[in-house]
């Protein structure tokens, strides 16, 4: 274990073993130190309220390194379920020139004809989820996934950490706006680009083990017809010999499947909400007989205009294929 | 992308199963209920956060199995071999490691960590018969892991709703059973002492075939036993098509008219080295010292002796039904009884506790005990009689009276008496042993302590009587001791393993719960009493033989004249020296003869089988041959193995 590690881990501890009213004197450098904790802490640890601390595997006291169960333990000091809070920043900076021209330089409409009704100011909750992602299969993926979603447009952004931002403050927000599935959606989306090299390699090997297993039993039933053909045996007991292969065959594909199967799993960790200005900008969009309006957003935050989601895959998209009921498609989802 | 897709599926199930684009099934998510925990601090969100992230930085080089491990000493080679198989080996492979380097815990400790890293929930292990306990005793002990042992009452909901099972090969592959743990999906299947599943018409194979399963490990220190077919079978287990067909197999790797003779070796191990992981003890590199042994047969007093030859003739009385078992079942005696048995250790521990539990009381309510009624001539007339009246001693009991009587007359007490209480007829045997202080081995003992002053001694009693009795005599001889026994807490094992090691020559020691701790500083162990299984008598010498010893270890056995732990220590000292061979060695000898896995009961077999001295003395002799012929075998299997794998797969 490299020491960086060493000094996050011990960090880590001693943060949030003072966090939950502990009190550690563990000096910089040291090896090991002491700690007073809780006695609700010290059975979640399993360990002693007055321990020893330290960074080497000892039988005695509580152990921080990557191989101790300590990590696995801590777990136990955070709630099950998602972490979250919510913040709010009173005033952004909003822009005020025209928005026709910044509008007509982001988006392209290429099935209908969009013109700028006007601009208002709003305030739009940002949430920032973080996802621990796996996938099982015949071996493990595991990541942590961030995503940031506009609540109305259900786009995803990329937005600066609004727990350094000095200007949010704590806030009660309503618990309507908070959709799980759709962040899971677009969590998922971002977890299946992050794993693809895991995805390909496992490809790669049930490929070349079911080639294995096919060349296999196939040969099997090649020596047995050969065998077959010089004994003469009886057909009957031919057809049942090569029944019994192919049925072993398939059930140890079946196998070799159900072991690669990939099994994802996207538990959400926790929930930053935060309220802030955004500048809505409306757009009125004419196709065929139809006519709608709909709002775009600059972002304060980002000092540019937000994308929307296509309404299908849910990707963020600036070229926009409006579908019959003006539901925005990429031009993917827009041409199925 | 994929994923995204996985999800869409599932929001518009449309009943049609997902896949990558390489054809990799994508299972549904569980939905898992969601709920929001609100706080104040965004220091706790960071914390989460970074505790997450942590967790992620552990990959496979950090274990997390060895971590609360207490009682096993794990060596390098056996951790790095399950970094291996965790890396490289997908979670299948043949363990085949020389004898007595650790297979089983290197399996463990695999085990715990794909059970911790949440890789497998579901487990079967099978393994032979007489090793069931052993298995569940120490996943228990020493890696925290609880299984439940297969029974043959089981029913399909047993075998369904147990998540880690321990069934002997026997019981799983028997009719009843086949079928119902084939049925089960398994995450991890492991299989002991996997030679037995060498051969591909036997039910042994056909089971572990069947059994569905994601991941698996085969066990065996011989992989190829007689010829090579035999490796290519266990392979087949693991990875079929890894070796090809058998007939391309033969063609490509076995020259023509010596299948024990491999061709390609090259090749061959190339691609041996993609399923198996083979330690041997040159390339770990672990030399132990020698160790010798030397048997002192006693004679024994003169009430002594009187007591023995009773309670022998008394016992075979008893057990008259057991006897003709013994005799009519020849091939496959004790195959059942020991699927179906109680735990034998702890009806041993129960008795030397004082407590015969399976006795039957009942029905002998009448029968009280009349001291001095019953005349010796009355028991040698027994005989003429069956114990109609009484009934008859199982297995166990008369495997646990007898070891008691090779313990010391006051290990056997507490079962006399309750004999006497059943049996007015036992009343002269005890009344016998009541009298009986002294046994000729402790003369002995003391002798030894005597001479041996300044060396640190350990002296293996299997009974609590009778270490509470040696306790006693060390005392009253001004030997200063401490005492550890498997009843105490780790405190009080620590602190008697200090006082050994730094104030007192002697550790008085119970045959349980020493596994763990560092006894190499003393190289002498005593057994005043013997277990009749060899492993345990391995497992006492292995106390003090083992890393880190650094000078020569010798091993005192103590028996009667005419008993029949002289006649163990004879078949396994004087015709196996099993005390010179290497750690583990025994159990592979065992293991090459018919029953020889289950030791103990072959003992009582050849107790039960005899009527006479004579017939007892022929029996034990024909064994030893026969073991001898196993020791032969397994040289060769030795051979053949050494020259196959060389050192190239560890
Ligand atoms: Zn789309």
């Amino acid at each position: 274990m490299t020491t960086a590690i060493d000094r996050r881990l011990k960090s880590f501890a001693v943060a949030l073993l003072e966090s939950g009213g502990g009190l550690i004197e563990w000096p910089e450098h040291f090896k090991s130190g002491f700690a007073v904790l809780p006695p609700k802490a010290a059975a979640i640890l399993e360990c002693p309220e007055n321990t020893e601390i330290t960074a080497e595997t000892s039988d005695r006291g509580l152990t921080i390194n990557l191989a101790s169960m300590f990590l696995q333990r801590a777990q136990g000091l955070f709630p099950r379920d998602t972490s979250a809070m919510a913040l709010k920043i009173d005033t952004l900076y909003l822009k005020k020139s025209a928005m026709d021209e910044p509008v007509a330089r982001a988006f392209a409409f290429p099935n209908a004809r969009v013109k700028v009704m006007g601009v208002s100011s709003e305030r739009v909750e940002y949430q920032f989820w973080h996802f621990a992602a796996a996938i099982e299969s015949d071996e493990k993926w595991e990541d942590l996934v961030g995503v940031t979603i506009n609540s109305r447009t259900r786009a995803r952004l990329d937005l600066p950490d609004p727990l350094n931002n000095y200007d949010a403050h704590p806030a009660r927000l309503d618990q309507a706006t908070v959709d799980v599935a759709a962040a899971t959606a677009q969590a998922a989306t971002v977890a299946g680009e992050k794993a693809l090299g895991f995805i390909r390699r496992l490809e790669d090997r049930m490929d070349r083990d079911m080639k294995r297993l096919k060349s296999y039993y196939h040969a099997l039933l090649d020596d047995a017809s050969d065998r077959n053909r010089r004994t003469m045996a009886e057909p009957d007991k031919t057809a049942a010999r090569t029944e019994a292969v192919e049925l072993e065959l398939q059930r140890k594909t079946e196998e070799l499947r159900e072991r690669y199967t990939l099994r994802p799993a996207l538990r959400p960790v926790a929930l930053v909400r935060l309220d802030a200005p955004a500048l809505a900008v409306t757009l009125h969009a004419q196709r065929r007989e139809g006519e709608k309006q709909l709002n775009v957003y600059w972002n304060a935050m980002s000092k540019t205009l937000e994308p929307l989601a296509c309404g299908q895959c849910g990707r963020g998209i600036f070229s926009i294929h409006f579908a019959e009921d003006f539901t925005p498609l990429c031009a993917a989802c827009g041409h199925k | 992308m994929l994923w995204s897709n996985a999800f869409a599926a599932t929001k518009k199930s449309v009943g049609k199963a997902s896949k990558t684009p390489g054809g990799i099934p994508i299972a549904e998510p569980q939905p898992e209920p969601f709920s929001l925990v609100y706080c104040s601090d965004p220091e706790m969100i960071r914390l989460r956060l970074e505790l997450e992230k942590l967790k992620l930085l552990r990959g496979f080089d950090e274990l997390l199995c060895l971590d609360g491990l207490h009682a096993v000493e794990q060596l390098p080679h056996q951790i790095e071999t399950v970094r291996k198989v965790l890396r490289y080996f997908h979670g299948r492979v043949l363990l085949a490691d020389e004898v007595g380097l650790g297979k089983t815990i290197e399996a463990a400790l695999l085990l715990r960590e794909y059970i911790l890293r949440s890789m497998v929930k579901r487990v079967l292990i099978l393994v032979p018969s007489p090793l069931t306990g052993q298995w569940r005793d120490e996943l228990s002990g020493k890696f925290a892991l609880e299984c439940d042992l297969a029974a043959s009452g089981w029913t399909s909901h047993d075998w369904a709703d147990r998540q880690r099972v321990i069934a002997s090969l026997s019981l799983a592959k028997s009719r009843r059973h086949f079928e119902l743990c084939s049925a089960e999906p398994w995450d991890l299947v492991i299989v002991d002492e996997a030679h037995h599943c060498k051969n591909r018409s036997t039910r042994n194979w056909q089971l572990v075939n069947a059994l569905k399963r994601r991941h698996i490990f085969l066990l065996t220190a011989t992989p190829v036993q007689n010829n090579l077919i035999e490796l290519y079978n266990l392979l087949t287990l693991l990875e079929p098509g890894h070796l090809k067909t058998e007939t391309d197999f033969k063609k490509n790797f076995v020259t023509r008219g010596n299948p024990r003779d491999p061709r390609n070796r090259r090749v061959l191990r190339d691609l041996l080295s993609q399923v198996m992981v083979r330690n041997t003890r040159s390339l770990v590199n672990i030399k132990l010292p020698r160790r010798y042994a030397q048997t002192f047969a006693l004679a024994p007093t003169e009430n002594e002796a009187l007591l023995y030859r009773h309670l022998d003739s008394y016992l075979r009385w008893r057990c008259q039904p057991l006897h003709a078992k013994a005799i009519g079942d020849n091939t496959d005696g004790t195959a059942e009884d020991t699927d179906t048995t109680v735990d034998e250790s702890a009806v041993l521990a129960s008795i030397a506790d004082g407590v015969v539990q399976s006795v039957e009381t009942s029905g002998v309510d009448g029968l009280t005990h009349a001291a001095g009624a019953a005349k010796w001539t009355a028991l040698a007339e027994l005989w003429q009689h069956p114990p109609d009246d009484l009934p008859t001693l199982n297995r166990l009991q008369i495997n646990a009276i007898l070891m008691a009587a090779g313990s010391h007359p006051l290990a056997l007490r507490p079962a006399l008496e309750r004999l006497g209480l059943q049996d007015h007829r036992a009343g002269p045997l005890l009344e016998l042993a009541r009298g009986l202080h002294q046994s000729a081995k402790e003369t002995q003992l003391l002798e030894l302590l005597g001479k041996n002053r300044s060396e640190k001694t350990l002296v293996f009693a299997n009974f609590r009587a009778t270490l509470d009795h040696l306790a006693g005599l060390l005392e009253r001889h001004g030997i200063r001791f401490t005492l550890f026994t498997g009843g105490q807490s780790q405190l009080e094992k620590e602190l008697a393993i200090d006082q050994f090691k730094h104030d007192v020559p002697v550790m008085l020691c119970s045959d349980s719960g020493g596994e763990g701790f560092n006894l190499q500083f003393c190289n002498t162990l005593i057994n005043f009493d013997l277990p009749w299984n060899p492993m345990r008598i391995e497992q006492r010498i292995g106390r003090v033989h083992r890393i880190g010893q650094t000078r020569d270890v010798f091993v005192f056995n103590l028996c009667t004249r005419g008993s029949l732990e002289e006649k163990i220590l004879a078949v396994l000292n004087d015709k196996l020296r099993m005390f010179e061979l290497v750690v583990g060695e025994i159990g592979s000898i065992l293991g090459n003869t018919e029953k020889g896995e289950d030791f103990e009961s072959l003992v009582l077999d050849l107790w039960l089988k005899s009527r006479s001295a004579d017939d007892l003395e022929t029996a034990f002799s024909n064994l030893g041959d026969s073991l001898i012929e196993a020791q032969g075998q397994y040289l060769k299997t030795r051979e053949l193995d050494e020259a196959l794998f060389g050192e190239d797969f560890a």
